[in-house]
């Protein structure tokens, strides 16, 4: 995925995500409720994330429709922290996952194993 | 000259020296005195840039300049810094000579470039402002139980957030009335004591309302953009607020805490590179000078406390007030009289046509001035008074119209008065001179006394045809302003006094043509002139000491 959101404009796609396609005025609701973010604030970030190609509008009522799954966003962060955070290895974010406990050399070729047998 | 410039050159000029003081003394002794005694200082600086009027005081660091340079004046530096005190005076420009039309020129010329200059600085911050806004709107709420535990510990009237977003490196703080602290998301939540740092350290922001400040600091910054000493001066000013900040913050957590504090800073500055590329050489410089600082930060002694005391009354009495003009010295005074007409000559003060609203001129009678209530003008042995001048007891006027002696206290070496004499021909002859040649000969003056008041009113009026001699003060003054009618201004028959906005006029002043109306009963200064922009005339009000610069500055 080429485009980057940020936290903030992921929070417009979530409500997108969970709601189906809406209108900006109702995902200006959510998060009022939600974050407690204004009317300008909400449309901003919708605005942003027209631009960047993640949401469609469409007429009337400023319809909001996500041209982005959420699959591919949840991947495409994934992939970002192994890189950055794991420096590109699967197995050491697999180390942390299974709870900060050092993994043994055999432990580690298994779990080499189910990614290489995944990819 | 145009009042607006003068004033702001003034105000910069000053400014520019206190500011080079407080560099100084900040270059000198920044580890050894309390921060805040810097930010009190560059309150002071900041106050002095923005506020056109000041004190005067015999402290002041300009009556020592004023003083030294009297000898060879230079109208603009020195005397402006003397501002005599109103007294109901009043001064218009006979005789007086008028600049060369082409400063008046350059002088618009210079106002069209510092307003550019303004709006331009201005847009610059109120838009960089806004985008920043906008951006931290879009911040996320914390769910961190660490932080909700502290800011319950700390209720303040304003209610204040903690929100995280990944747009940012550095921790910050944003909002006046709801402050809100923003925290990188990246920040170690888990980090209890470094959480702990951050967030004292802001509130201690919010608590001393350093946003306020700082958008007071960029106002005077943008008006006073021309002057490079006042950016120094925002620069430093942003600095040691940060400062005062990290000391506060150490101050309460202890000295043991400085190194872990300063680690911690550190840590937030090595991200934080690259985010304002223009001054990153200077905050490299900064974030030195402030790890030092805080590693340097010493207890508050009772010695540091006093120099610090002394320095800010010291240095704020001696920069943020005026010299004195001092009233009790004749010969101070005649100086400052001498200044005002630099052009004229010294023994001659017949420019000046002056009446004292508080003047007692009963203690001229028994010398033989006396006022003649049927034609409502002073006499000296029975001819009617054309010119008087006294210029140790503040008191002189002229009636060109009716007037055909020109008579001046006699005082003794000791400045007492001892009685009036007849000034001589040659005299008289320079003051026929002058009036005619000041283009005032076809405006009839007049003196008129409102009757049963001791006050006299000198009105030097365009086309007053009726002359108050038999008609008296009050139908003479209902012509006097009639001209400006246009503008606003009515004259309302029943009590007989002109009004402006349903306030009696207390002054008017056109500085275009030596025209002054003055009322004892008035509330109300007001002044007319061309709008610099358009070149329209514009009628409008001023404060008593800006009619008092204007009176002043005709000369």
């Amino acid at each position: 995925m080429d485009i980057k959101l940020f936290d903030s404009e992921l929070k417009v796609m979530c409500v997108l995500w969970s709601e189906g396609d809406t209108t900006a005025k109702h995902i200006s609701d959510v998060l009022k409720n939600e974050i407690g973010w204004n009317m300008n604030t909400t449309y901003t970030l919708i605005k942003r994330c027209i631009k960047k190609g993640a949401i469609e509008r469409s007429e009337p009522n400023f319809m909001c429709h996500a041209l982005i799954p959420k699959e591919e966003v949840q991947e495409a962060e994934t992939n970002e922290l192994i890189d950055k955070i794991y420096d590109g290895s699967v197995d050491k974010l697999f180390a942390a996952l299974l709870g900060r406990k050092k993994l043994s050399a055999e432990q580690i070729q298994k779990l080499k194993q189910i990614v290489e047998d995944l990819e | 000259m145009n009042l607006l410039q003068m004033n702001l050159l003034q105000m910069s000029f000053s400014g520019a020296a206190f500011i080079t003081a407080v560099v100084t003394i900040r270059a000198v002794a920044i580890n050894k005195l309390p921060k805040k005694t810097f930010l009190v200082l560059w309150e002071l600086v900041i106050l002095r840039l923005l506020i056109p009027f000041s004190i005067p005081s015999m402290f002041s660091i300009y009556t020592l300049v004023t003083h030294s340079i009297f000898s060879t004046i230079l109208p603009g530096t020195g005397t402006d810094y003397n501002i005599p005190t109103m007294q109901g005076l009043f001064v218009t420009t006979q005789g007086a000579e008028q600049p060369p039309t082409d400063i008046s020129s350059s002088v618009s010329m210079w106002f069209i470039v510092w307003c550019a200059g303004v709006i331009l600085i201005a847009l610059f911050f109120v838009i960089s402002y806004l985008r920043c806004l906008i951006e931290f709107r879009t911040a996320l709420p914390v769910h961190n139980l660490y932080v909700e535990k502290w800011l319950a510990e700390r209720p303040l009237k304003r209610p204040i957030l903690v929100r995280q977003s990944d747009r940012i490196t550095a921790p910050l703080t944003y909002g006046i009335f709801r402050p809100v602290i923003l925290m990188p998301k990246k920040i170690d939540w888990n980090n209890g004591k470094q959480l702990l740092y951050v967030l004292s350290h802001e509130y201690v922001h919010i608590y001393r309302y350093d946003t306020v400040t700082k958008l007071i600091a960029t106002l005077a910054l943008c008006i006073h953009w021309f002057n490079p000493f006042v950016w120094v001066m925002y620069i430093l000013f942003n600095r040691d607020i940060e400062l005062a900040c990290d000391e506060s913050v150490i101050r309460q957590f202890g000295e043991k805490s400085k190194s872990a504090y300063s680690l911690m800073l550190i840590n937030m500055e090595a991200t934080k590179s690259g985010l304002l590329p223009f001054c990153n050489n200077f905050s490299k410089n900064a974030i030195e000078e402030r790890i030092t600082a805080i590693m340097k930060t010493k207890k508050i002694t009772i010695f540091s406390l006093v120099l610090a005391s002394l320095i800010v009354v010291g240095v704020g009495t001696a920069f943020t007030t005026s010299a004195q003009a001092n009233n009790n010295n004749p010969t101070s005074e005649e100086q400052e009289y001498k200044t005002i007409n630099a052009s004229e000559n010294a023994s001659d003060h017949n420019a000046i046509e002056t009446s004292g609203g508080n003047v007692d001129y009963g203690i001229y009678e028994e010398y033989g001035l006396i006022y003649d209530k049927n034609s409502k003008c002073y006499t000296y042995k029975g001819n009617v008074v054309r010119f008087f001048n006294d210029p140790v007891g503040g008191a002189s006027f002229t009636n060109f119209f009716t007037g055909t002696v020109d008579i001046e206290a006699e005082r003794d070496t000791n400045d007492k008065l001892i009685g009036i004499r007849e000034c001589t021909k040659e005299i008289y002859d320079r003051h026929t001179e002058k009036y005619e040649n000041s283009g005032l000969k076809s405006m009839p003056a007049s003196t008129s006394i409102e009757s049963g008041d001791e006050k006299v009113n000198v009105d030097i009026i365009q086309n007053y045809e009726s002359y108050g001699v038999e008609s008296g003060a009050k139908t003479g003054n209902m012509n006097t302003l009639q001209d400006y009618e246009s503008y606003g201004i009515a004259y309302h028959p029943e009590d007989g006094h002109w009004y402006y906005n349903d306030q009696i006029i207390g002054m008017f002043i056109d500085s275009e043509k030596p025209i002054i109306y003055f009322d004892d009963s008035g509330s109300i200064y007001l002044s007319i002139a061309e709008n610099s922009e358009n070149g329209v005339m514009e009628i409008k009000e001023i404060s008593e000491a800006e009619a008092q610069k204007l009176l002043r500055d005709n000369n």
